[in-house]
C-alpha cells in the first residue's frame, strides 16, 4: 500500500520543472504590454486578475518564480491592463475568438471515462447525461476526463470553423493561430487588426453564421414551379453547404422541393457542416484565455499552438505532453477506464507514462500511490 | 485619385460629413462666438432645427441651398449635440439625418455612393460584373458592423457570401450606408472635445432650451412606455425570463449568462436587490456572499457604477436562452407591453396605435458577460 498522494506538492514540482527549462519565447503573446494576465497558483482558492507586464522577460520571470497552476491571459488589449476597475483598464479593441470544447459535443467514448452522479438522489453511471435517468433532476455533478478520442472530435470541429473562416470570411489560414486548451478543447485566435473594434453584435453574428443559427428555410429558397428551389444557384456561403446536401439527400444540386424538405435538408446541413463553437466566448470582448504554451493545471497538458496543416496530420497529444520521460507506478482505486492516448482497464496498480500518472492525479482520481519510476 | 474629384460642392449639401466637408469647417477657422454672431447666425438657427427635429423625432429641414453654410450648420449641430451631453438625443439626430443620407444616397451613381461609403469607413466595391444580379460587394466585417437588422434577409447566414466579401443590391448599399453613418455621427460627437467655459452666452442659452426641451420629452416617453404605478407581476414576465425562473425553481444549474440575464431584467423591472436575490434562493449553489455581490455589481452599485440591462433578444436568442417567438426585440419590451395590457385592458388597446416601438426609451445594451469575466 501507498500513501495518497497531495497534487498540489506532486503537481507544482512538475510545473516548476516545465518553467523553469522552457524557453520564454515561447510564451510570447503579441501586443504583450496591452494584455491583462491573470493566474492561479497551487495550493490557492481563486484567480489573481488584473496582471500585466512589461514584456516578455517580465512574464517568463513570473512563470518560473510563481510557477502557475493556470495561466490566462485577455484577449483584449487596454491602455491599463493592470487596472482593477474594467472602466478604468480603457478597452482597446479585442482579438476575435472561438472556443472549441467537447463538453458541448456527444462523443463516443464518454461512456469509457466521464462519470456523472444526481446531487438529488445519489444514482450514478457512466457517460454524460442531461438529467438524471432516475429521479429525473438536473442536478448532476459530472466527472469529466479526456481521451484522443474526444480530441479528434474537437479537431474535426476546428475544421469546420477553419473552412468558414477561409472560405466565406476571407481570413487566411496563416493569419489563425489555434491552440490545443490543454484539455477538451481547442482555442482559434484572430488577431488582424480589422477584427480588434468589432462590435459585440457583429461577432454574434459571425457565431450564428458557424453555427449555421437562425438559417431559415423561406428566406434561403424562392417559390418556382411546383415548389421552391435555392435562391442562390451557386457554390458560395451556406447555399454551396445546401446544394451539397441536396445533392446527397435528393440526387441533385438543385432541386424543387418543398418547404419542408427543404426545412429538412437545413437541420442535416446544419448538423453535419456548422461549427460547435461556444458562443459565450466568441462574444465577450474582454475574455481571459488560456496562454499558449502554458500547462493545464487539470491535465498537466500543453496549451500547444498548431498550424492548420499541423492540425490536419499531427497528433495533438503527442505534441500537448510534457512530461514524457519515465513512467509513474499508481495505485488507482476509482477513475476512468480510458485517458488521453492510455488504457487504464479497471484500475489497481498500475505502471503508466509520467504525463498519464499526472493527469489522473491533477483531475482529481483517487489514487493511493505516485511513485516515479 | 480620381474618385476626389467624385463630390461637387453640390454635394457638400448632401453630405455634410464627409472628410473634405470637416476640412472646409477647418479652414474657415472659425470660434463658436463668430457662429453666435450676425451674419453667421443662420448657421446655429439652422443647427439648432437640426437638433430640434431629434428632439421631437420629426424630419429634419431640407439641406440649405448654400453649400457653406450645410457644412457649417451639420458641425454646429454635432457641437450642439455634445453640449447637451444625452447619448440617447444624439442617437436620435443620427437616426434622422441617416436616414435622409439614405435617400440621398439610394439615387447616386454606384461610384458616388461607394465614395460615400468609404468616407464612412465601410469597406466596399463596385463589381466588374455583376454576381447574381448584385452590382457591389462590401467586406464582410464592414456589412457586419453596418447591416440594420440581423434577421430576415440581412441576416448573414442567409447572403451569398464568398471570401470575406457580400453581394449587395444598390438600395442595400444606401441602407448599409445609413446605417454606418449613424455609428460614425455618434462617434463623431463622442470625440469632440468641448471647452464649456468659452461657450458664448447666446450658444449657452440656446444649449439650455434644447436641454430643457429634450428632458421634457424623455419624461413624456418614459411615462408612456413605463407608466409608474405598475407593479411587477411575474405573469407579465416573457417566456425566456419564466423559463429560467422555472429552472431556478426546478433546481437547475442555470448557466452565467442566464442568471445576469435575470437578474438585469428583475433589476431592470423596478425590483430591488433584496427582491433579486429571493428569485435567486432557489438556486442550488445559492452562496448569498456572492450572489449579493454579483447582483449589486449589475444593479450598478459597485465597480463602475454602471447598471446592466438586459440582453436583447438577438443575444439570448445566440445564447440559447430564447425559448418563443414573442415578435418583440427586448424582453422588457414585451413585459411593459403585456403589463399595461394586464392592468388595463381597454386603454392599452386603445392607444396601442400610436406606440411605435421605435419610440421606446432607448436601452443601453449590457455587457453579455456580465460583471464576471470567466476565463474561457
Amino acid at each position: 500500500m501507498g500513501q495518497a498522494p497531495d497534487p498540489v506538492k506532486v503537481g507544482r514540482k512538475y510545473f516548476e520543472w516545465y518553467y523553469r527549462s522552457a524557453d520564454p519565447r515561447d510564451f510570447s503573446v503579441t501586443s504583450l504590454p496591452s494584455r491583462e494576465f491573470a493566474f492561479s497558483y497551487f495550493g490557492e482558492e481563486g484567480m489573481r486578475r488584473h496582471i500585466s507586464f512589461g514584456g516578455l522577460e517580465e512574464l517568463a520571470e513570473h512563470l518560473r518564480t510563481a510557477i502557475p497552476r493556470h495561466a490566462f491571459y485577455s484577449t483584449a488589449y487596454y491602455r491599463d491592463p493592470g487596472a482593477k476597475d474594467m472602466e478604468e483598464k480603457g478597452w482597446l479593441g479585442a482579438d476575435l475568438v472561438f472556443d472549441i470544447d467537447v463538453d458541448h459535443i456527444e462523443t463516443p467514448c464518454k461512456e469509457l471515462h466521464d462519470k456523472w452522479i444526481c446531487k438529488s438522489c445519489g444514482a450514478s453511471g457512466w457517460g454524460s447525461v442531461e438529467r438524471c435517468p432516475r429521479c429525473g433532476s438536473e442536478a448532476i455533478e459530472r466527472h469529466t476526463w479526456v481521451c484522443e478520442t474526444c480530441i479528434n472530435v474537437a479537431r474535426d470541429e476546428v475544421l469546420k470553423l477553419v473552412d468558414f473562416l477561409e472560405m466565406d470570411f476571407g481570413f487566411s489560414r496563416h493569419e489563425l493561430l489555434v491552440t490545443f486548451s490543454g484539455h477538451r478543447g481547442f482555442h482559434v485566435h484572430l488577431e488582424s487588426p480589422e477584427v480588434r473594434e468589432l462590435s459585440q453584435d457583429s461577432r454574434r453574428e459571425i457565431v450564428d453564421y458557424v453555427k449555421g443559427l437562425g438559417l431559415d428555410a423561406r428566406f434561403l429558397t424562392a417559390k418556382t414551379r411546383g415548389g421552391y428551389k435555392l435562391r442562390y444557384e451557386a457554390p458560395l456561403g451556406w447555399y454551396g453547404r445546401l446544394a451539397r446536401w441536396a445533392l446527397i439527400k435528393v440526387g441533385s444540386e438543385d432541386p424543387v422541393l418543398s418547404l419542408s424538405e427543404w426545412r429538412s435538408i437545413v437541420e442535416e446541413s446544419v448538423t453535419r457542416e456548422a461549427a460547435a463553437v461556444d458562443e459565450k466566448v466568441t462574444i465577450d470582448t474582454k475574455r481571459l484565455i488560456r496562454l499558449p504554451n502554458s500547462l493545464h493545471g487539470k491535465t498537466g497538458l500543453k496549451v500547444a499552438p498548431f498550424s492548420i496543416n499541423e492540425l490536419e496530420n499531427t497528433s495533438i497529444i503527442d505534441r500537448a505532453k510534457v512530461f514524457t520521460e519515465g513512467e509513474v507506478a499508481v495505485r488507482l482505486e476509482e477513475g476512468p477506464k480510458r485517458v488521453l492516448d492510455v488504457d487504464l482497464g479497471s484500475g489497481g496498480v498500475l505502471t503508466l507514462p509520467t504525463y498519464a500518472a499526472l493527469y489522473l492525479l491533477l483531475n482529481g482520481a483517487k489514487l493511493l500511490k505516485f511513485e516515479q519510476r | 485619385m480620381k474618385t476626389e474629384l467624385l463630390l461637387t460642392t453640390e454635394d457638400l449639401r448632401k453630405y455634410p460629413f464627409v472628410s473634405k466637408a470637416f476640412e472646409r469647417v477647418r479652414s474657415l477657422n472659425l470660434t463658436l462666438a463668430d457662429l453666435a454672431s450676425h451674419p453667421l447666425r443662420n448657421v446655429v438657427e439652422r443647427a439648432a432645427a437640426y437638433v430640434k427635429a431629434a428632439v421631437n423625432g420629426s424630419e429634419p429641414p431640407p439641406p440649405s441651398d448654400d453649400s457653406e453654410e450645410e457644412v457649417l450648420a451639420f458641425a454646429v449641430a454635432l457641437i450642439l449635440l455634445k453640449a447637451v451631453g444625452d447619448r440617447s438625443l444624439t442617437r436620435k439626430f443620427a437616426v434622422i439625418f441617416s436616414k435622409r443620407v439614405g435617400r440621398f444616397l439610394a439615387g447616386e451613381d454606384l461610384s458616388k455612393l461607394v465614395y460615400v461609403l468609404s468616407e464612412l469607413g465601410v469597406k466596399a466595391r463596385i463589381l466588374q460584373a455583376k454576381v447574381h444580379g448584385y452590382p457591389i460587394a462590401f467586406h464582410v466585417l464592414s456589412y457586419l458592423e453596418s447591416t440594420p437588422e440581423r434577421a430576415g434577409h440581412w441576416k448573414l447566414v442567409h447572403r451569398l457570401v464568398e471570401r470575406g466579401w457580400v453581394y449587395v443590391s444598390k438600395l442595400e448599399a444606401a441602407r448599409l450606408g445609413e446605417e454606418a453613418l449613424k455609428k460614425f455621427i455618434e462617434r463623431k460627437v463622442e470625440e469632440i472635445k468641448l471647452d464649456e467655459v468659452s461657450m458664448p452666452d447666446a450658444v449657452y442659452r440656446l444649449v439650455e432650451g434644447l436641454s430643457a426641451e429634450w428632458g421634457a420629452r424623455i419624461k413624456e416617453l418614459r411615462e408612456r412606455w413605463a407608466p409608474e404605478g405598475l407593479e411587477a407581476s411575474e405573469d407579465a414576465f416573457p417566456p425566456c425570463i419564466k423559463a429560467i425562473v422555472e429552472d431556478l425553481k426546478a433546481g437547475k444549474n442555470v448557466p452565467h449568462s442566464a442568471r445576469f440575464a435575470l437578474a438585469s431584467f428583475l433589476l431592470s423591472i423596478g425590483m430591488s436587490v433584496d427582491e433579486v436575490l429571493e428569485v435567486f434562493r432557489a438556486a442550488p449553489d445559492f452562496n448569498e456572499k456572492i450572489a449579493r455581490y454579483q447582483v449589486e455589481h449589475i444593479a450598478g452599485m459597485r465597480g463602475s457604477g454602471k447598471k446592466y440591462t438586459p440582453y436583447k433578444c438577438d443575444n439570448m436568442r445566440t445564447l440559447g436562452l430564447c425559448v418563443a417567438e414573442c415578435g418583440v426585440k427586448h424582453p422588457l419590451q414585451y413585459y411593459w407591453k403585456a403589463l399595461r395590457r394586464q392592468k388595463a385592458p381597454s386603454a392599452a388597446r386603445g392607444s396601442r396605435a400610436r406606440r411605435s416601438p421605435a419610440e421606446a426609451p432607448h436601452l443601453v445594451e449590457g455587457d453579455p458577460n456580465g460583471p464576471s469575466t470567466r476565463p474561457g
